[in-house]
């Protein structure tokens, strides 16, 4: 079943300008974060968006939890359509969506008490009085691994490692049992040896609770493990689509292509054909006309600056926008 | 040929919270023309061991034992400006925010050629600038921004400006401290075929200072493991990767997962310890899971175990 459903979303962010650039120049200039994207996510998967920063990756998962209000398109979430809904009706939406930021230090509440911070949601939804968040809130913290949990529960945020404290902001975003939790690269400020915990947590809470999950990554590894489904992102447009195994296995567009050939593996020899892209990534302000990838891509020909490539079905659940296909 | 050696090496810092012991009796050495990877989390003491090397430590921090021989001579005998002669021009070092280590409000020309002057007073100006220019153009920044401020770069291009000003007066040593952390992988990618570029061309030797295990496996020809303030596995890369012998970097590579390969990851348990105090006996003692009593007592000894170096009790 259809859990999430994204539609031609779109997002340009004006550009700041300066007083005399304004008196200069009426043209507004935008940001093309999002670009018109489209993809749906079926209950109980781990569906990743990875690209590069800067690729919108990251505003997209703002805009399908209403953190930001998009521009066009269509987001419809557990058949609701949610796209423009107002804060009032967003609340009880909030039950069912959760986002987890990169940054744990910045995502909690330096004067408020782990414990207090994870039953905080049950009380503000109504759903529990204080006596009951509590023990919910410590039986949340024996779920992410914090124990004993009285401890932890009177512990303040600075007297936490990064990891404890990324476990605190999962508990916090798990208390409500939400269906769907949109996770904004995780582990990435995480050290190393404590990141497999971290995604082992949230591989954990997607078996026992049916959590379906939009996982946002850079990291190649870290999709290939969590993901069932991988699409790539590259100046605010998805240029594939497919199951996460189909993807590395037969990666069909040149820039997932040279993403693959260039992420370090300690297997060395399962690297692929090396597809070498020109320069640097343009600015999204002014982004290349046709495939945006044209004017650094090897393989490129004349059709590809003029016409823009549509995703296209190619078999196996896989979804490629690419003219030489 | 042996380029660097770093004997039992001690720095401490002296904080607030006690004695912090970030290098705690390490050896190591180089050869002349290899890239050695330096693996560790943060706070392994990884970055403050490249640090020793060029003496740039922060105030906090002191040497306190040790040797430090580059090409024969031990370079914390060196005076203060001894020294100054051997940074930039016998070892230079590239670190992780090329931002903060540009001058933002000198061109990127110029400050190159401001390095050259300073090393070899009896270059030209002129000289210098044509120097400045072809360094830029074997790192892949075109000619023509030789004119440009750091501003005008992006990421990618000002590392690689950073390299260009740390390889143009060809060191032999350079010591890059997590060069592409900020960096997307395309471009950590490029940036690390130019380090193995600058090796196989002028035989330079790279201390290549990484958290990336898999990323110092692919491009280093040996990996050296710290861990809380010790030196726990040396050896060549693919040894480590395939067969590693240390606990700790059995467990790292149990715990990262890999794009190309599925596979179930373990987690190592619990934490990395506060370096005030740290763990009696084998510093990853409580981590580990093979460990035995006399593990918590008693520090292990380096080892030599085929061709590589290990600490670990279970080698004795």
């Amino acid at each position: 079943m259809v859990l999430l459903s994204v539609s031609n979303l779109k997002k340009y962010f004006p550009l700041q300008k300066s007083f005399i650039e304004r008196v200069i120049s009426r043209r507004k200039q935008y940001v093309k974060a999002v670009d018109g994207i489209s993809f749906i996510i079926r209950e109980g998967e781990v569906f990743s968006l990875v690209g590069e920063s800067g690729c919108g990756k990251t505003t997209t998962g703002r805009l399908i939890v209403r953190l930001e209000t998009p521009d066009s398109g269509k987001i419809v979430f557990d058949g609701k359509d949610i796209t423009f809904a107002k804060e009032k009706e967003l609340r009880p939406l909030r039950r069912k969506m959760q986002i987890i930021f990169q940054d744990p230090y910045a995502s909690l509440n330096p004067r408020m008490t782990i414990g207090d911070a994870i039953a905080e949601p049950l009380i503000i939804h109504g759903i529990a009085d204080k006596r009951e968040a509590r023990e919910k809130a410590l039986e949340m913290l024996v779920n992410v691994g914090l124990t004993p949990p009285e401890l932890f529960y009177k512990a303040y945020p600075h007297q936490l490692s990064g990891g404890q404290r990324q476990r605190v902001v999962i508990a916090r975003a798990m208390i409500l049992k939400p269906k769907f939790i949109v996770a904004d690269e995780p582990v990435s400020m995480i050290d190393v040896s404590l990141r497999a915990s971290i995604l082992k947590l949230l591989m954990k809470f997607k078996k026992d609770f049916n959590l379906t999950m939009l996982f946002i990554t850079h990291d190649l590894a870290v999709a290939r493990l969590i993901s069932d489904v991988v699409a790539v992102m590259y100046l605010g447009k998805i240029v594939e689509i497919a199951p996460v195994d189909e993807l590395v296995e037969n990666p069909l567009h040149p820039y997932t292509k040279a993403l693959l050939s260039s992420v370090p593996t300690i297997v060395p020899q399962m690297k692929r054909e090396k597809i070498i892209l020109k320069g640097d990534v343009p600015n999204p302000i002014n982004p290349p006309s046709g495939c945006r990838l044209h004017p650094r891509c090897p393989l490129a020909i004349e059709r590809c600056s003029k016409e823009e490539p549509k995703l296209k079905y190619v078999g196996n659940n896989h979804y490629v926008a690419c003219h030489l296909l | 040929m042996t380029l660097l050696k770093i004997n039992n090496l001690k720095v401490y810092y002296y904080t607030r919270r006690g004695i912090v012991k970030a290098v705690d009796n390490v050896s190591l050495a180089m050869n002349k023309g290899e890239m050695v990877g330096l693996v560790g989390e943060s706070g392994s003491g990884k970055s403050t061991l490249g640090l020793s090397i060029i003496r740039v430590l922060p105030p906090q921090a002191k040497i306190i034992s040790g040797s430090v021989i580059f090409n024969g001579t031990d370079l914390l005998k060196l005076s203060e400006r001894e020294m100054r002669k051997i940074r930039g021009k016998e070892i230079s070092m590239v670190f992780q925010d090329p931002l903060t280590s540009l001058d933002p409000l000198q061109k990127i020309g110029d400050q190159i050629v401001e390095t050259i002057l300073e090393h070899e007073p009896n270059i030209s100006k002129q000289e210098a600038y044509n120097m400045a220019k072809k360094a830029l153009q074997e790192v892949g920044i075109p000619p023509d921004r030789i004119g440009n401020y750091p501003h005008q770069l992006s990421g990618g291009q000002r590392q690689r400006v950073m390299i260009a000003l740390a390889m143009v007066l060809k060191p032999k040593l350079i010591i890059a401290d997590e060069p592409t952390t900020a960096l997307d992988v395309i471009v950590q990618d490029r940036i690390m075929e130019l380090l193995s570029a600058l090796k196989k061309e002028y035989g330079m030797s790279i201390l290549f200072i990484t958290h990336d295990l898999a990323l110092a496996a692919e491009r280093s020809d040996k990996i050296a493991v710290m861990y809380a303030g010790h030196l726990y596995e040396y050896g060549s890369s693919t040894d480590v990767v395939n067969k590693p012998l240390h606990p700790y970097t059995e467990g790292l590579i149990e715990s990262i997962p890999d794009v190309f390969m599925r596979k179930e990851i373990k987690e190592i348990p619990g934490q990395p310890p506060d370096l005030t105090k740290p763990p009696s006996g084998c510093r990853f003692h409580p981590r580990c899971p093979y460990r035995m009593p006399k593990c918590s007592r008693e520090e292990p000894p380096i080892l030599q175990v085929n061709g590589r170096l290990v600490k670990c009790w279970l080698y004795s």
